[in-house]
């Protein structure tokens, strides 16, 4: 068997190859079956590849739909875990609220709304796309800083991408949940109210943060009356239930 | 002859357009039966949800490289793909015979078992690539990636500051590279080409 060149391979797929050249080399593979092996690899893993490259930005962006999807269809809703190094305090607290209630038996009030927030007020994180352009590169910054909670710190370079790159209702709730977090409690409310009458899978929730705005500034029958839009939303039921 | 696309055609539509709420139909659709089958056999809702995801951007590939006509109800098929990659995930896990309890027991032609062995070689074919891609050290993976972007080799070479012979000759090193590393995984066999 010959030694395979593939600098000719190339040649030959680009066109490039002429005359007595493109003649032998195609006399070649009639009778060389390991180099018309190779050729047909060159090609199919070339096309492969340089068609995925094409369309990355497309499919990253599905991705995206079908992992906010698979959250909401395969996983039960997320609820706050407490640390391990809160344990003690945790067991405090508890020991506490058991006191409470054996003094006072009266009280209906166990759980407080700022308990109820802390509970169910749970961001998820911005996946951060790894590309080059500009764009990216604050996308990456920002997912980073909303990820760790820096809201203060995410909001302008998220109003930033969004009024760029426009339409991305996974970055407009996370602006809403920036505002919410920083006690901008109306321009989050608008943010989620604006957000909740497109259609896309942000929409539910877009009307559960907006409840979580209400709870957090101890507007109950708000957050009620809020939570109620969205009977098919699992934290919210719970949430429901609990007030 | 052309063929006649099922109605859940719709659906394949929605992953090209990345149809958000045609999707979310999809997913209260088909999601509780794919969950089932993972969670009864070992899995967890992760899991399923993983594998579920896997199965509809193999789907995805598929239709956006060949024209891709669904001709029977995409429940059946979306079914056996998410059930085949389970099993090899488990296989993968185990390293011992895998046992399936599969209480769906759907009527499946030959066609659709043919279809789905294709969509999930596509997969794996793709995984594949992109992973010895990335083993390929920069120098290279930049001047594949660039040759594939729709520019002429004479711009790759300005871009790279270096003359058009000296490019085509890397590009063409790097592609045998490739080629090797593809060649030398366990994989290689057992996907066709």
């Amino acid at each position: 068997m010959n030694t395979i060149n593939y600098e000719t391979i190339e040649q030959y797929l680009n066109g490039e190859l002429d005359g007595e050249a493109l003649q032998a080399f195609e006399q070649q593979l009639t009778t060389d079956a390991a180099l018309a092996t190779e050729v047909a690899l060159y090609r199919n893993i070339q096309h492969e590849l340089k068609q995925s490259q094409q369309y990355q930005d497309e499919e990253d962006a599905l991705t995206g739909t079908l992992t906010a999807l698979g959250k909401q269809h395969f996983l039960p809703p997320p609820v706050k875990k407490a640390g391990v190094r809160r344990l003690w305090w945790t067991i405090t607290a508890a020991a506490a609220v058991i006191l409470f209630f054996i003094i006072n038996p009266l009280s209906k009030s166990h759980v407080t709304n700022e308990q109820l927030f802390a509970q169910y007020a749970v961001p998820e994180n911005l996946p951060a796309a790894q590309r080059g352009n500009a764009v990216d590169s604050l996308s990456i910054k920002a997912a980073q800083l909303y990820n760790s909670k820096a809201y203060a710190e995410a909001l302008p370079l998220l109003d930033s991408i969004v009024q760029q790159q426009p339409g991305q209702p996974q970055l407009q709730l996370a602006i809403g949940i920036c505002r919410l977090y920083t006690g901008d409690y109306t321009n989050s409310i608008k943010n989620f109210d604006e957000l909740s009458t497109g259609q896309h899978i942000y929409k539910n929730e877009a009307i559960y943060w907006k409840a979580l705005v209400y709870l957090k500034q101890n507007k109950k029958e708000e957050c009620i009356a809020t939570l109620k839009l969205i009977p098919d939303h699992e934290a919210a039921k719970k949430l429901l239930k609990q007030l | 002859m052309t063929q006649t696309p099922h109605p859940d055609q719709q659906y394949i539509d929605a992953l090209l357009s990345n149809d958000s709420i045609v999707l979310d139909e999809m997913y209260k659709k088909y999601s509780g039966k794919i969950k089932n089958m993972i969670v009864q056999n070992s899995g967890t809702p992760t899991d399923a949800a993983d594998i579920f995801q896997e199965a509809l951007l193999a789907i995805y590939q598929k239709a956006k490289q060949h024209s891709f006509v669904l001709t029977c109800p995409l429940d059946a098929y979306l079914y056996l793909i998410c059930k085949n990659r389970w099993i090899n995930e488990l296989k993968k896990r185990s390293n011992s015979k895998v046992t399936f309890t599969d209480t769906e027991g759907y009527n499946l032609g030959e066609d659709t078992f043919n279809d789905a062995a294709i969509t999930m070689n596509g997969l794996e074919r793709k995984k594949l690539l992109e992973q010895k891609l990335k083993e390929l050290g920069e120098g290279c993976r930049n001047v594949l990636q660039l040759s594939w972007s729709g520019k002429t080799m004479e711009e790759v070479a300005q871009a790279l500051n270096n003359t058009y012979g000296y490019i085509r000759k890397k590009k063409s090193e790097c592609m045998a590279k490739l080629i090797a590393l593809v060649k030398q995984s366990p994989q290689y066999t057992q996907l066709q080409w």
